[in-house]
């Protein structure tokens, strides 16, 4: 299992668009991928859960990868957050 | 009593051979998935539904369920149903911008809600002027739960009674 923390920084949060990107690329690993804020753990390939974490731009939140590949899940989300998530940074 | 027999009547939407039923959270105009403007609902990247062109002002539960969502600026809210399929409301178009102005949130995440409960008050007027679409997108988030989806084929609904979706889950 790895985790990373990273600061949301697109300008919206965790909202519809964000979240459908999300889905898309975690859905393309076979490793179990979670976001947890505040203790609060979803399934990273569930549109819904992750907006019901409610993700503000700014905060915290840590990504988990479980399973044969969880490293480059974990890379890739990373680099997906970073990059705003397909919105200016806010 | 009576009010027990009614409760169950909403419970068990699942008698008509697995069949989920939605009612329209919300009066107006249909509008199909692909003439919503913006790509994300009409390219189904987050799943597939109908629209709404809203003429009324309170979102209801389009089904009984747990609130699994509802974003805090009120703009949309999510319900999975006790079959596992997850159903999210999205009112209007770049509403998150808004930051909750013209919405009112009415109910709590985390909380069981029957089909017809209020879940969002929304101020049309101010939406329609300060909102770049009020077009409600009622989408399934997790398509793979989904064998069968049928979509109503009329041009106007009524809140709470039309049928707008119907769902066979796997």
């Amino acid at each position: 299992m790895v985790e990373q923390s990273i600061v949301v920084q697109n300008k919206s949060g965790l909202h519809a668009r964000p979240a459908a990107l999300l889905v898309k690329e975690a859905s393309k690993f076979q490793s179990k991928l979670f976001l947890r804020k505040n203790g609060k753990e979803v399934d990273l390939k569930s549109i819904l859960g992750l907006m019901s974490l409610a993700v503000m731009s700014g905060e915290t939140v840590d990504i988990i990868a479980e399973g044969a590949d969880e490293q480059e899940a974990i890379t890739h989300l990373v680099s997906l957050f970073e990059s705003g998530l397909g919105e200016a940074e806010g | 009593m009576l009010k027990n027999l009614f409760k169950r009547k909403l419970e068990n939407q699942t008698e008509d051979g697995g069949w989920i039923s939605l009612t329209a959270p919300l009066g107006g105009t249909i509008v199909p998935i692909e003439k919503v403007p913006d790509p994300v609902f009409a390219q189904r990247m987050v799943g597939d539904g109908i629209a709404i062109l809203p003429e009324t002002d309170e979102v209801l539960a389009p089904v009984s369920g747990i609130l699994t969502h509802i974003f805090p600026t009120g703009h949309a809210a999510g319900i999975t149903t006790p079959e596992g399929i997850e159903v999210l409301i999205h009112v209007g178009i770049d509403t998150v911008e808004l930051k909750g102005e013209g919405f009112t949130i009415l109910a709590k995440q985390g909380e069981r809600v029957e089909a017809g409960t209020p879940l969002i008050r929304i101020d049309l007027p101010k939406l329609r002027k300060i909102a770049r679409s009020i077009v409600t997108p009622v989408i399934i988030t997790n398509m793979p739960r989904v064998q069968q989806l049928k979509k109503i084929d009329i041009k106007h609904v009524e809140p709470g009674e039309s049928g707008i979706l119907r769902i066979l889950p796997v």
